[in-house]
């Protein structure tokens, strides 16, 4: 039996039905919107990320306490990432899926993107990614039924901006990632996907240190306007849905019109 | 942070902006260095920030117009020895 065949003769008939997902960086921003996206959706979700506190957060709104977990994590330290996530499955039972929506952005000219700093672009933005996934399909980890893993890549995966090379390679890397990833996995009926949202105001784009008049000029370049998180989590949340058995490998650009120019 | 002297402080620059050494003063105005435009301006807070820990508003950094604002920066937060 083919791969399709077989995601399609054993899904599930209905969304998410309490599967657990971890969703990274979810003390804010988009991981945020889709941690309760995603809940709203009827999965539960491993709310991973640094701050405590902003965690609670998210927890509280998500609603009832079963619905979610607090992982404390900081994904630079890579080694930390596969114990953790082999130690939720102690409480949680089994995982279906990983969201990757942490990340870190890093405007400078090429003159001034070191190695230290294309380091720390690359280690939150795809190393973590990569290991978060590679814990996740661990056969002691992973739901017998197979799972998903979503990436929040960036528009930038597929257009270039000045200032923005450490990024944009990272985003790219994720791209080849995903479509490798999703060949390799489709045979255990693990799904692999990305969104590649435009520009979003979070706390991450808006705390940059874009001048208003910079920021102005590149929501002038979105026809349909800045996107909100809740725009991306929308569309995370279906790449993820247990549903959506035959996607896998796609790349969803949510980016209001701005790469289409 | 390391405080460091003004000629240290010039080496900086120098480097953030790719202009050579002896060209920079405390009087060199902001428009005859071709690297401090947008993206030099990023660079210097990003120095900045990472040296010193000052973080500079791209309001205020716009409103430098010489290498001078910029030591001058350094000396409030006593990032300057001499």
């Amino acid at each position: 039996m083919s791969a399709r065949g077989t995601l399609r003769s054993e899904a599930p008939r209905s969304s998410f039905e309490d599967r657990w997902v971890i969703v990274s960086g979810a003390s804010s921003g988009i991981g945020r919107a889709i941690s309760l996206e995603l809940v709203g959706q009827g999965a539960r979700v491993v709310l991973m990320g640094r701050d405590a506190g902003r965690l609670a957060e998210t927890a509280r709104l998500a609603g009832p306490a079963e619905r979610t977990r607090v992982c404390l994590l900081d994904l630079a330290d890579a080694a930390a990432i596969a114990p953790t996530v082999r130690s939720l499955v102690a409480q949680t039972g089994r995982l279906y899926g990983l969201c990757h929506a942490a990340g870190t952005s890093l405007t400078l000219p090429l003159s001034a993107t070191r190695p230290d700093r294309v380091h720390a672009v690359m280690n939150v933005n795809l190393l973590a990614g990569l290991e978060l996934a590679r814990a996740l399909v661990e056969r002691s980890v992973l739901a017998e039924q197979g799972g998903s893993v979503l990436w929040i890549s960036s528009v930038y995966a597929h257009v270039g901006a000045p200032g923005q090379v450490a990024y944009c390679a990272s985003k790219g890397a994720i791209g080849a990632a995903v479509r490798a990833m999703a060949l390799e996995l489709a045979p255990r009926r693990v799904r692999v996907n990305a969104v590649s949202p435009g520009l979003v105001k979070t706390e991450m784009t808006t705390g940059s240190r874009m001048t208003a008049e910079q920021w102005a000029r590149i929501e002038s370049l979105h026809p349909l306007g800045a996107g909100q998180p809740e725009d991306v989590a929308r569309a995370a949340s279906f790449l993820l849905n247990p549903l959506n058995v035959w996607i896998t490998g796609a790349d969803v650009v949510i980016d209001g019109g701005y790469s289409l120019q | 942070m390391t405080p460091m002297t003004t000629s240290q402080a010039l080496g900086l620059l120098a480097e953030t902006f790719d202009e050579p050494l002896d060209k920079l003063s405390a009087a060199s105005a902001r428009d005859t260095i071709a690297g401090w435009d947008s993206m030099g301006a990023l660079s210097l807070m990003a120095e900045l920030d990472e040296r010193f820990s000052i973080e500079l508003t791209a309001e205020a950094s716009r409103a430098m117009s010489r290498i001078g604002d910029v030591l001058d920066l350094l000396k409030r937060h006593g990032a300057l020895i001499d």
